[in-house]
Protein backbone atom coordinates (compact mmCIF):
# COMPACT_ATOMS: atom_id res chain seq x y z
CA UNK A 1 0.00 0.00 0.00
CA UNK A 2 1.29 3.10 -1.27
CA UNK A 3 1.85 6.07 1.32
CA UNK A 4 2.12 9.48 -1.13
CA UNK A 5 0.97 11.91 1.53
CA UNK A 6 4.48 12.60 2.44
CA UNK A 7 3.49 16.01 4.63
CA UNK A 8 6.74 15.35 6.52
CA UNK A 9 8.66 17.05 3.24
CA UNK A 10 10.21 20.34 4.53
CA UNK A 11 8.66 23.61 2.32
CA UNK A 12 12.92 24.46 0.92
CA UNK A 13 13.12 21.27 -1.08
CA UNK A 14 13.49 19.95 -4.52
CA UNK A 15 12.90 16.13 -5.66
CA UNK A 16 14.22 14.32 -8.14
CA UNK A 17 12.11 11.54 -10.01
CA UNK A 18 14.93 9.09 -8.86
CA UNK A 19 13.36 10.04 -4.85
CA UNK A 20 16.60 11.92 -3.82
CA UNK A 21 15.86 15.43 -1.79
CA UNK A 22 18.15 18.33 -2.08
CA UNK A 23 17.76 21.43 0.47
CA UNK A 24 19.81 24.21 -0.85
CA UNK A 25 21.16 27.33 1.31
CA UNK A 26 22.91 29.96 -0.78
CA UNK A 27 25.70 27.50 -2.74
CA UNK A 28 25.66 24.70 -0.30
CA UNK A 29 22.71 21.73 -0.20
CA UNK A 30 22.14 18.63 1.14
CA UNK A 31 21.05 15.66 -0.07
CA UNK A 32 19.11 12.34 0.97
CA UNK A 33 16.40 10.40 -0.13
CA UNK A 34 12.58 10.98 0.13
CA UNK A 35 11.11 9.54 2.93
CA UNK A 36 8.00 7.71 0.50
CA UNK A 37 11.91 5.84 -0.96
CA UNK A 38 12.92 5.23 2.53
CA UNK A 39 9.34 3.55 3.04
CA UNK A 40 9.36 1.52 0.02
CA UNK A 41 13.31 0.73 1.12
CA UNK A 42 11.99 -0.45 4.41
CA UNK A 43 14.82 -0.53 6.93
CA UNK A 44 18.00 0.79 5.67
CA UNK A 45 21.43 -1.33 7.01
CA UNK A 46 24.23 0.33 4.98
CA UNK A 47 24.60 3.61 3.17
CA UNK A 48 27.52 3.91 0.98
CA UNK A 49 28.81 7.38 0.15
CA UNK A 50 31.27 9.44 -1.59
CA UNK A 51 34.63 10.66 -0.61
CA UNK A 52 34.93 14.66 0.02
CA UNK A 53 36.27 16.68 -2.54
CA UNK A 54 34.80 14.94 -5.22
CA UNK A 55 32.70 16.83 -7.97
CA UNK A 56 29.84 14.59 -9.55
CA UNK A 57 27.94 15.98 -12.35
CA UNK A 58 24.06 15.73 -12.18
CA UNK A 59 22.69 12.47 -12.75
CA UNK A 60 25.75 10.65 -11.87
CA UNK A 61 25.13 7.70 -9.05
CA UNK A 62 26.89 9.18 -5.70
CA UNK A 63 26.27 5.88 -3.72
CA UNK A 64 24.45 3.22 -3.02
CA UNK A 65 21.93 2.11 -0.35
CA UNK A 66 20.66 -1.21 0.74
CA UNK A 67 17.99 -2.12 2.98
CA UNK A 68 16.89 -5.71 4.39
CA UNK A 69 14.57 -5.73 1.41
CA UNK A 70 16.93 -4.37 -1.73
CA UNK A 71 19.95 -2.46 -3.10
CA UNK A 72 19.29 0.92 -4.46
CA UNK A 73 22.01 3.66 -6.17
CA UNK A 74 21.84 6.87 -5.11
CA UNK A 75 22.06 9.54 -8.01
CA UNK A 76 23.29 13.42 -7.30
CA UNK A 77 20.16 15.55 -8.26
CA UNK A 78 22.78 18.69 -9.67
CA UNK A 79 26.37 18.78 -10.52
CA UNK A 80 28.46 19.61 -7.24
CA UNK A 81 31.54 19.02 -5.39
CA UNK A 82 31.04 17.08 -1.83
CA UNK A 83 31.93 19.29 0.79
CA UNK A 84 30.40 17.04 3.74
CA UNK A 85 29.20 13.26 4.48
CA UNK A 86 27.19 12.27 6.86
CA UNK A 87 29.50 9.87 8.53
CA UNK A 88 26.57 9.12 11.75
CA UNK A 89 25.05 6.99 8.92
CA UNK A 90 27.86 4.28 9.66
CA UNK A 91 26.64 3.67 12.45
CA UNK A 92 23.32 4.64 12.42
CA UNK A 93 21.67 3.59 8.99
CA UNK A 94 17.82 3.83 10.53
CA UNK A 95 18.09 7.89 10.79
CA UNK A 96 17.18 7.28 7.01
CA UNK A 97 14.15 5.78 7.88
CA UNK A 98 13.22 8.39 11.09
CA UNK A 99 14.26 11.41 9.81
CA UNK A 100 15.16 11.24 6.27
CA UNK A 101 15.01 15.50 6.04
CA UNK A 102 16.67 15.88 9.02
CA UNK A 103 19.31 13.81 10.84
CA UNK A 104 19.29 11.57 7.70
CA UNK A 105 20.99 13.82 5.10
CA UNK A 106 22.90 12.05 2.99
CA UNK A 107 26.14 14.31 1.50
CA UNK A 108 26.89 17.98 1.75
CA UNK A 109 27.72 19.88 -1.80
CA UNK A 110 29.01 23.28 -2.57
CA UNK A 111 26.45 23.99 -5.71
CA UNK A 112 27.82 24.71 -9.57
CA UNK A 113 24.86 25.69 -11.09
CA UNK A 114 21.88 26.97 -8.69
CA UNK A 115 19.41 27.14 -11.66
CA UNK A 116 20.12 23.34 -12.02
CA UNK A 117 18.05 23.38 -8.32
CA UNK A 118 15.59 25.71 -9.83
CA UNK A 119 14.23 22.68 -12.21
CA UNK A 120 13.86 20.43 -10.21
CA UNK A 121 10.01 18.92 -8.85
CA UNK A 122 9.07 20.78 -5.70
CA UNK A 123 7.37 18.70 -2.79
CA UNK A 124 3.74 18.98 -4.62
CA UNK A 125 5.01 18.08 -8.11
CA UNK A 126 6.88 15.15 -6.53
CA UNK A 127 3.82 13.94 -4.62
CA UNK A 128 2.22 14.13 -7.70
CA UNK A 129 4.33 12.46 -9.35
CA UNK A 130 4.79 9.83 -6.70
CA UNK A 131 0.98 9.21 -6.45
CA UNK A 132 0.78 8.66 -10.68
CA UNK A 133 3.84 6.49 -10.86
CA UNK A 134 2.27 4.44 -8.12
CA UNK A 135 -0.93 4.06 -9.19
CA UNK B 1 -3.45 6.92 1.85
CA UNK B 2 -3.90 5.61 -1.21
CA UNK B 3 -5.79 2.23 -1.45
CA UNK B 4 -5.79 -0.24 -3.82
CA UNK B 5 -8.20 -2.99 -4.96
CA UNK B 6 -6.14 -6.22 -3.71
CA UNK B 7 -6.87 -9.62 -4.72
CA UNK B 8 -5.36 -10.70 -2.43
CA UNK B 9 -7.13 -12.58 0.64
CA UNK B 10 -6.85 -11.85 3.98
CA UNK B 11 -6.01 -13.37 7.54
CA UNK B 12 -8.63 -13.42 9.85
CA UNK B 13 -5.80 -10.76 11.68
CA UNK B 14 -6.07 -8.59 8.58
CA UNK B 15 -8.03 -5.59 10.64
CA UNK B 16 -6.15 -5.93 13.66
CA UNK B 17 -2.69 -5.96 11.83
CA UNK B 18 -3.84 -2.23 10.52
CA UNK B 19 -4.77 -1.29 13.65
CA UNK B 20 -1.49 -2.34 14.62
CA UNK B 21 -0.16 0.01 11.85
CA UNK B 22 1.83 -2.87 10.17
CA UNK B 23 3.45 -2.46 6.88
CA UNK B 24 1.14 -4.67 4.88
CA UNK B 25 2.14 -6.73 1.60
CA UNK B 26 0.77 -8.94 -1.21
CA UNK B 27 2.77 -12.12 -0.48
CA UNK B 28 1.73 -16.09 -1.99
CA UNK B 29 -1.89 -14.59 -2.52
CA UNK B 30 -2.08 -12.81 0.45
CA UNK B 31 -1.90 -9.64 2.70
CA UNK B 32 0.24 -9.84 5.24
CA UNK B 33 2.40 -7.96 7.61
CA UNK B 34 5.59 -7.19 6.78
CA UNK B 35 6.43 -5.49 9.82
CA UNK B 36 4.91 -3.47 12.90
CA UNK B 37 8.05 -1.52 13.28
CA UNK B 38 11.56 -2.21 12.56
CA UNK B 39 12.36 -5.37 11.24
CA UNK B 40 15.81 -5.28 13.22
CA UNK B 41 13.85 -4.45 16.26
CA UNK B 42 11.43 -6.95 15.70
CA UNK B 43 14.34 -9.58 14.47
CA UNK B 44 15.80 -8.80 17.84
CA UNK B 45 12.59 -9.14 20.14
CA UNK B 46 12.47 -13.04 18.41
CA UNK B 47 16.40 -13.75 20.16
CA UNK B 48 16.36 -11.81 23.20
CA UNK B 49 12.56 -12.24 23.91
CA UNK B 50 9.51 -13.49 22.05
CA UNK B 51 8.29 -12.66 18.94
CA UNK B 52 4.04 -13.20 17.79
CA UNK B 53 3.37 -14.15 13.87
CA UNK B 54 0.26 -14.31 11.99
CA UNK B 55 1.00 -17.12 9.62
CA UNK B 56 -2.77 -18.25 8.81
CA UNK B 57 -1.54 -18.21 5.16
CA UNK B 58 0.31 -21.60 5.37
CA UNK B 59 -1.20 -24.20 3.97
CA UNK B 60 -2.92 -26.94 6.45
CA UNK B 61 -4.10 -29.69 4.30
CA UNK B 62 -5.70 -32.55 6.10
CA UNK B 63 -5.14 -36.00 4.47
CA UNK B 64 -7.51 -38.97 6.21
CA UNK B 65 -9.53 -41.60 4.93
CA UNK B 66 -10.98 -43.78 7.60
CA UNK B 67 -8.25 -45.96 8.25
CA UNK B 68 -4.97 -44.06 9.54
CA UNK B 69 -2.51 -46.18 8.35
CA UNK B 70 -3.93 -46.65 4.64
CA UNK B 71 -3.18 -42.42 5.09
CA UNK B 72 0.19 -43.13 6.25
CA UNK B 73 1.34 -45.89 3.73
CA UNK B 74 -0.31 -43.08 1.14
CA UNK B 75 1.74 -40.07 2.61
CA UNK B 76 5.36 -42.60 2.79
CA UNK B 77 5.04 -43.01 -0.94
CA UNK B 78 5.43 -39.22 -1.64
CA UNK B 79 8.10 -38.04 0.93
CA UNK B 80 11.76 -39.11 1.43
CA UNK B 81 11.24 -39.43 5.51
CA UNK B 82 10.43 -42.48 7.27
CA UNK B 83 6.61 -42.09 8.16
CA UNK B 84 6.56 -45.48 9.76
CA UNK B 85 8.21 -44.01 12.76
CA UNK B 86 5.48 -41.70 13.62
CA UNK B 87 3.01 -42.25 15.93
CA UNK B 88 0.14 -39.89 16.84
CA UNK B 89 1.00 -36.69 18.09
CA UNK B 90 4.84 -36.70 16.22
CA UNK B 91 5.78 -34.60 13.31
CA UNK B 92 8.10 -34.62 10.99
CA UNK B 93 10.03 -32.20 8.51
CA UNK B 94 10.08 -33.72 4.50
CA UNK B 95 9.49 -32.50 1.20
CA UNK B 96 7.38 -33.55 -1.77
CA UNK B 97 9.80 -34.63 -4.65
CA UNK B 98 9.18 -35.23 -8.30
CA UNK B 99 10.48 -38.42 -9.91
CA UNK B 100 14.02 -36.89 -10.35
CA UNK B 101 14.06 -35.84 -6.48
CA UNK B 102 13.48 -32.02 -7.78
CA UNK B 103 11.55 -30.40 -4.54
CA UNK B 104 8.41 -29.55 -5.06
CA UNK B 105 7.62 -28.25 -1.70
CA UNK B 106 9.35 -28.83 1.78
CA UNK B 107 6.64 -29.99 3.97
CA UNK B 108 5.86 -30.79 7.96
CA UNK B 109 3.52 -33.81 8.23
CA UNK B 110 1.89 -33.95 11.75
CA UNK B 111 0.78 -37.80 12.51
CA UNK B 112 -2.21 -35.95 15.10
CA UNK B 113 -3.53 -37.37 17.96
CA UNK B 114 -7.16 -38.42 19.09
CA UNK B 115 -8.54 -34.73 19.10
CA UNK B 116 -11.55 -33.19 21.23
CA UNK B 117 -12.27 -29.77 19.93
CA UNK B 118 -10.78 -30.22 16.13
CA UNK B 119 -13.29 -33.19 15.00
CA UNK B 120 -12.71 -31.62 11.60
CA UNK B 121 -9.37 -32.88 11.52
CA UNK B 122 -7.87 -36.32 11.64
CA UNK B 123 -5.36 -38.65 11.25
CA UNK B 124 -2.42 -36.41 9.67
CA UNK B 125 -2.19 -32.83 9.06
CA UNK B 126 0.00 -31.16 6.25
CA UNK B 127 1.64 -27.75 6.70
CA UNK B 128 3.21 -26.42 3.02
CA UNK B 129 4.13 -23.13 1.83
CA UNK B 130 1.39 -21.14 0.98
CA UNK B 131 2.41 -20.70 -2.87
CA UNK B 132 2.69 -24.31 -3.18
CA UNK B 133 -0.86 -25.41 -1.28
CA UNK B 134 -2.46 -25.89 -4.66
CA UNK B 135 -0.13 -27.53 -6.43
CA UNK B 136 0.93 -29.69 -3.42
CA UNK B 137 -3.43 -30.30 -3.31
CA UNK B 138 -3.13 -31.59 -6.07
CA UNK B 139 -0.20 -33.21 -6.38
CA UNK B 140 -1.47 -35.58 -3.52
CA UNK B 141 -4.61 -35.88 -5.38
CA UNK B 142 -2.73 -37.33 -8.57
CA UNK B 143 -1.39 -40.03 -6.46
CA UNK B 144 -4.31 -40.52 -4.23
CA UNK B 145 -5.51 -43.83 -3.63
CA UNK B 146 -9.40 -44.00 -3.81
CA UNK B 147 -10.81 -43.03 -0.75
CA UNK B 148 -8.31 -40.61 0.43
CA UNK B 149 -9.48 -37.47 1.62
CA UNK B 150 -7.87 -34.02 1.07
CA UNK B 151 -8.94 -30.79 2.98
CA UNK B 152 -7.96 -27.53 3.33
CA UNK B 153 -8.64 -25.59 6.41
CA UNK B 154 -8.25 -21.49 5.57
CA UNK B 155 -12.11 -21.43 6.34
CA UNK B 156 -11.96 -23.20 9.84
CA UNK B 157 -8.59 -22.08 11.48
CA UNK B 158 -5.58 -19.53 11.74
CA UNK B 159 -2.08 -20.44 12.34
CA UNK B 160 0.14 -18.22 14.70
CA UNK B 161 3.47 -19.08 15.92
CA UNK B 162 4.74 -18.26 19.37
CA UNK B 163 8.54 -18.03 19.08
CA UNK B 164 11.60 -17.28 21.01
CA UNK B 165 13.65 -17.99 24.56
CA UNK B 166 10.63 -16.58 26.56
CA UNK B 167 7.80 -18.62 24.48
CA UNK B 168 7.39 -20.30 27.72
CA UNK B 169 7.02 -17.80 30.18
CA UNK B 170 4.00 -16.21 27.94
CA UNK B 171 2.02 -19.58 27.68
CA UNK B 172 2.81 -19.96 31.39
CA UNK B 173 0.53 -16.60 31.75
CA UNK B 174 -2.07 -18.25 29.76
CA UNK B 175 -2.19 -21.67 31.92
CA UNK B 176 -0.12 -23.87 29.67
CA UNK B 177 2.81 -25.14 32.44
CA UNK B 178 5.69 -26.72 30.64
CA UNK B 179 5.16 -30.14 31.72
CA UNK B 180 1.84 -29.56 29.26
CA UNK B 181 3.69 -28.49 26.56
CA UNK B 182 4.64 -30.98 23.30
CA UNK B 183 8.03 -32.01 23.32
CA UNK B 184 9.97 -30.96 19.60
CA UNK B 185 8.23 -31.73 16.92
CA UNK B 186 4.94 -32.77 18.31
CA UNK B 187 1.62 -31.37 18.37
CA UNK B 188 -1.11 -31.92 20.83
CA UNK B 189 -4.15 -30.78 21.81
CA UNK B 190 -5.20 -28.36 24.93
CA UNK B 191 -6.34 -24.94 26.45
CA UNK B 192 -4.85 -22.09 25.93
CA UNK B 193 -6.64 -18.78 27.64
CA UNK B 194 -9.67 -21.55 28.15
CA UNK B 195 -9.76 -21.27 23.93
CA UNK B 196 -9.31 -25.06 22.50
CA UNK B 197 -5.78 -24.99 20.35
CA UNK B 198 -3.28 -27.50 18.55
CA UNK B 199 -0.28 -26.48 19.99
CA UNK B 200 3.06 -27.70 17.87
CA UNK B 201 6.26 -27.49 19.14
CA UNK B 202 7.48 -26.49 15.63
CA UNK B 203 8.81 -22.86 13.78
CA UNK B 204 10.81 -21.24 11.53
CA UNK B 205 12.91 -19.02 13.15
CA UNK B 206 16.27 -21.08 14.94
CA UNK B 207 14.21 -20.18 18.35
CA UNK B 208 12.49 -22.93 20.56
CA UNK B 209 8.80 -21.65 20.26
CA UNK B 210 5.48 -23.22 19.46
CA UNK B 211 3.13 -22.98 16.52
CA UNK B 212 -0.46 -22.71 17.64
CA UNK B 213 -3.90 -23.60 15.20
CA UNK B 214 -6.95 -22.00 16.52
CA UNK B 215 -10.08 -22.01 15.67
CA UNK B 216 -10.62 -18.06 12.75
CA UNK B 217 -13.75 -16.84 15.58
CA UNK B 218 -10.93 -17.67 18.71
CA UNK B 219 -7.70 -15.49 17.26
CA UNK B 220 -8.51 -11.98 17.65
CA UNK B 221 -9.09 -12.89 21.17
CA UNK B 222 -6.37 -15.08 21.70
CA UNK B 223 -3.56 -12.33 19.43
CA UNK B 224 -4.44 -9.32 21.60
CA UNK B 225 -4.50 -11.36 24.80
CA UNK B 226 -0.85 -12.97 24.06
CA UNK B 227 0.51 -10.01 23.14
CA UNK B 228 -1.29 -8.16 26.26
CA UNK B 229 0.24 -10.85 28.95
CA UNK B 230 3.51 -11.50 26.81
CA UNK B 231 4.38 -7.32 26.34
CA UNK B 232 6.09 -7.33 30.27
CA UNK B 233 8.51 -10.05 28.81
CA UNK B 234 8.94 -8.42 25.63
CA UNK B 235 6.75 -10.43 23.35
CA UNK B 236 6.14 -8.47 20.44
CA UNK B 237 4.25 -8.79 17.09
CA UNK B 238 6.70 -9.91 14.11
CA UNK B 239 6.22 -9.51 10.50
CA UNK B 240 7.33 -11.52 7.31
CA UNK B 241 10.44 -9.35 6.94
CA UNK B 242 11.82 -10.05 10.11
CA UNK B 243 10.63 -13.72 9.57
CA UNK B 244 13.00 -14.09 6.65
CA UNK B 245 16.03 -12.84 8.43
CA UNK B 246 15.73 -15.03 11.27
CA UNK B 247 14.87 -18.50 9.07
CA UNK B 248 18.04 -17.34 7.09
CA UNK B 249 19.84 -16.96 10.20
CA UNK B 250 19.13 -20.21 10.97
CA UNK B 251 20.00 -21.41 7.34
CA UNK B 252 16.61 -23.03 6.99
CA UNK B 253 15.61 -22.80 2.83
CA UNK B 254 12.65 -21.15 1.96
CA UNK B 255 10.85 -22.90 -0.95
CA UNK B 256 11.39 -20.78 -4.41
CA UNK B 257 14.19 -19.38 -3.16
CA UNK B 258 17.17 -21.85 -1.37
CA UNK B 259 14.71 -25.04 -2.79
CA UNK B 260 13.14 -25.87 -5.90
CA UNK B 261 11.86 -28.25 -8.01
CA UNK B 262 15.85 -28.21 -9.47
CA UNK B 263 17.64 -28.76 -6.67
CA UNK B 264 17.13 -31.87 -4.38
CA UNK B 265 17.60 -32.19 -0.79
CA UNK B 266 20.47 -34.13 -0.96
CA UNK B 267 22.12 -30.74 -2.80
CA UNK B 268 20.17 -28.96 -0.64
CA UNK B 269 21.90 -30.14 2.08
CA UNK B 270 19.10 -32.06 3.60
CA UNK B 271 20.28 -35.39 3.48
CA UNK B 272 19.69 -35.91 7.24
CA UNK B 273 16.13 -35.46 6.44
CA UNK B 274 16.35 -38.25 3.41
CA UNK B 275 15.86 -41.77 4.34
CA UNK B 276 16.63 -44.01 1.35
CA UNK B 277 16.35 -47.06 3.21
CA UNK B 278 13.31 -46.78 4.32
CA UNK B 279 10.74 -49.87 3.19
CA UNK B 280 8.07 -47.98 1.03
CA UNK B 281 9.53 -46.99 -2.38
CA UNK B 282 8.40 -43.41 -2.70
CA UNK B 283 8.78 -40.83 -5.44
CA UNK B 284 12.16 -39.16 -6.60
CA UNK B 285 13.45 -42.16 -4.68
CA UNK B 286 15.72 -43.75 -7.89
CA UNK B 287 17.19 -40.38 -8.70
CA UNK B 288 18.08 -39.93 -5.13
CA UNK B 289 20.13 -42.94 -4.95
CA UNK B 290 21.78 -42.32 -8.14
CA UNK B 291 22.52 -39.25 -7.06
CA UNK B 292 23.99 -40.39 -3.39
CA UNK B 293 26.12 -42.75 -5.06
CA UNK B 294 27.44 -40.99 -8.27
CA UNK B 295 28.05 -37.90 -5.74
CA UNK B 296 25.94 -34.24 -6.01
CA UNK B 297 27.45 -32.06 -8.23
CA UNK B 298 26.81 -28.97 -6.22
CA UNK B 299 26.24 -28.48 -2.83
CA UNK B 300 24.47 -25.98 -0.28
CA UNK B 301 26.48 -22.86 1.96
CA UNK B 302 26.51 -20.52 4.05
CA UNK B 303 28.42 -17.36 3.74
CA UNK B 304 29.24 -14.36 5.55
CA UNK B 305 30.46 -11.14 3.76
CA UNK B 306 33.09 -8.53 5.37
CA UNK B 307 32.13 -5.80 2.91
CA UNK B 308 28.85 -3.95 3.56
CA UNK B 309 27.30 -5.08 0.55
CA UNK B 310 24.53 -7.54 0.89
CA UNK B 311 24.47 -10.62 -1.55
CA UNK B 312 20.63 -11.40 -2.90
CA UNK B 313 19.09 -13.97 -4.52
CA UNK B 314 20.88 -14.71 -8.20
CA UNK B 315 23.95 -12.88 -7.52
CA UNK B 316 27.05 -15.53 -8.94
CA UNK B 317 29.58 -16.97 -7.25
CA UNK B 318 32.92 -16.82 -8.75
CA UNK B 319 36.50 -19.22 -7.88
CA UNK B 320 40.08 -17.55 -9.18
CA UNK B 321 37.13 -15.78 -11.88
CA UNK B 322 35.67 -19.08 -13.02
CA UNK B 323 31.84 -19.05 -12.50
CA UNK B 324 30.78 -21.54 -9.99
CA UNK B 325 27.51 -20.91 -7.87
CA UNK B 326 24.81 -18.93 -7.26
CA UNK B 327 23.27 -16.96 -4.74
CA UNK B 328 19.71 -18.32 -3.36
CA UNK B 329 19.11 -15.71 -0.61
CA UNK B 330 20.61 -13.01 1.09
CA UNK B 331 20.54 -10.15 3.89
CA UNK B 332 22.08 -9.05 6.78
CA UNK B 333 22.35 -10.81 10.00
CA UNK B 334 21.12 -8.57 12.35
CA UNK B 335 22.80 -10.88 14.93
CA UNK B 336 25.74 -11.16 13.47
CA UNK B 337 25.81 -7.59 11.73
CA UNK B 338 26.72 -8.45 9.16
CA UNK B 339 26.46 -9.65 5.15
CA UNK B 340 25.24 -13.16 5.00
CA UNK B 341 23.72 -15.69 2.68
CA UNK B 342 23.54 -18.95 1.06
CA UNK B 343 23.68 -20.60 -2.05
CA UNK B 344 25.12 -23.48 -4.25
CA UNK B 345 28.57 -24.11 -5.36
CA UNK B 346 30.16 -26.81 -8.00
CA UNK B 347 31.06 -29.27 -5.89
CA UNK B 348 34.87 -29.45 -5.22
CA UNK B 349 35.23 -25.63 -5.07
CA UNK B 350 34.62 -25.64 -1.16
CA UNK B 351 37.12 -27.24 0.57
CA UNK B 352 35.61 -25.88 4.36
CA UNK B 353 34.87 -22.97 6.12
CA UNK B 354 37.19 -20.40 6.03
CA UNK B 355 37.30 -20.60 2.63
CA UNK B 356 36.45 -17.45 0.39
CA UNK B 357 34.55 -17.15 -2.51
CA UNK B 358 33.64 -14.15 -4.78
CA UNK B 359 30.04 -12.66 -4.98
CA UNK B 360 29.37 -10.17 -8.03
CA UNK B 361 27.28 -7.65 -6.29
CA UNK B 362 25.90 -5.27 -9.10
CA UNK B 363 28.63 -4.88 -10.67
CA UNK B 364 31.30 -5.49 -7.67
CA UNK B 365 33.27 -8.58 -6.89
CA UNK B 366 32.87 -8.89 -3.21
CA UNK B 367 35.14 -11.81 -0.96
CA UNK B 368 32.72 -14.12 0.66
CA UNK B 369 33.57 -16.49 3.38
CA UNK B 370 32.40 -19.97 3.62
CA UNK B 371 31.05 -20.97 7.36
CA UNK B 372 29.16 -23.40 9.43
CA UNK B 373 25.72 -23.86 8.97
CA UNK B 374 23.80 -22.58 10.12
CA UNK B 375 24.58 -19.33 11.11
CA UNK B 376 23.29 -19.14 14.21
CA UNK B 377 22.01 -22.11 16.84
CA UNK B 378 19.39 -20.85 19.70
CA UNK B 379 21.46 -22.23 22.71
Amino acid sequence: MATVNDFSIPADTKLTETHEFIRADEDRARIGISHYAAEQLGDVVYVELPEIGQVIEKGETFGSIESVKAASDLYIPVTGEVVAVNTQLNSEPELINDDCYGDGWMIEITVSNPTEVESLMDAKQYLKFVEESAS
Amino acid sequence: MMTHASTEQKTSLFESHLRQNAKMVPFAGWQMPLQYTKVLEEHHAVRSAAGLFDISHMGLVGVSCGDVEATRRFLDRLVPQDLSKLYPGKAVYTQFLNEKGGILDDIIIYMLPPLSAFSEMSEFLVICNAANVDADVAWMKSHADPGIVLQTFYEAFSLLALQGPRFMEVLAQKGIQTEALPKRFHITEVELDSVPVLLARTGYTGEDGVEIIVKNWQVQRLWDNLLEFGQPLGLRPVGLAARDTLRLEAAFPLHGHDISENDTPLEAGLGWSVKLQKATDFIGRAALEKQQKEGVARKFYCFKLKKKMIPRQHDRLFKEGREVGIVTSGSISPLLNEPIGMGYVEQGVVSGPGDILQIEIRGTAVDAEIVERPFYKAR
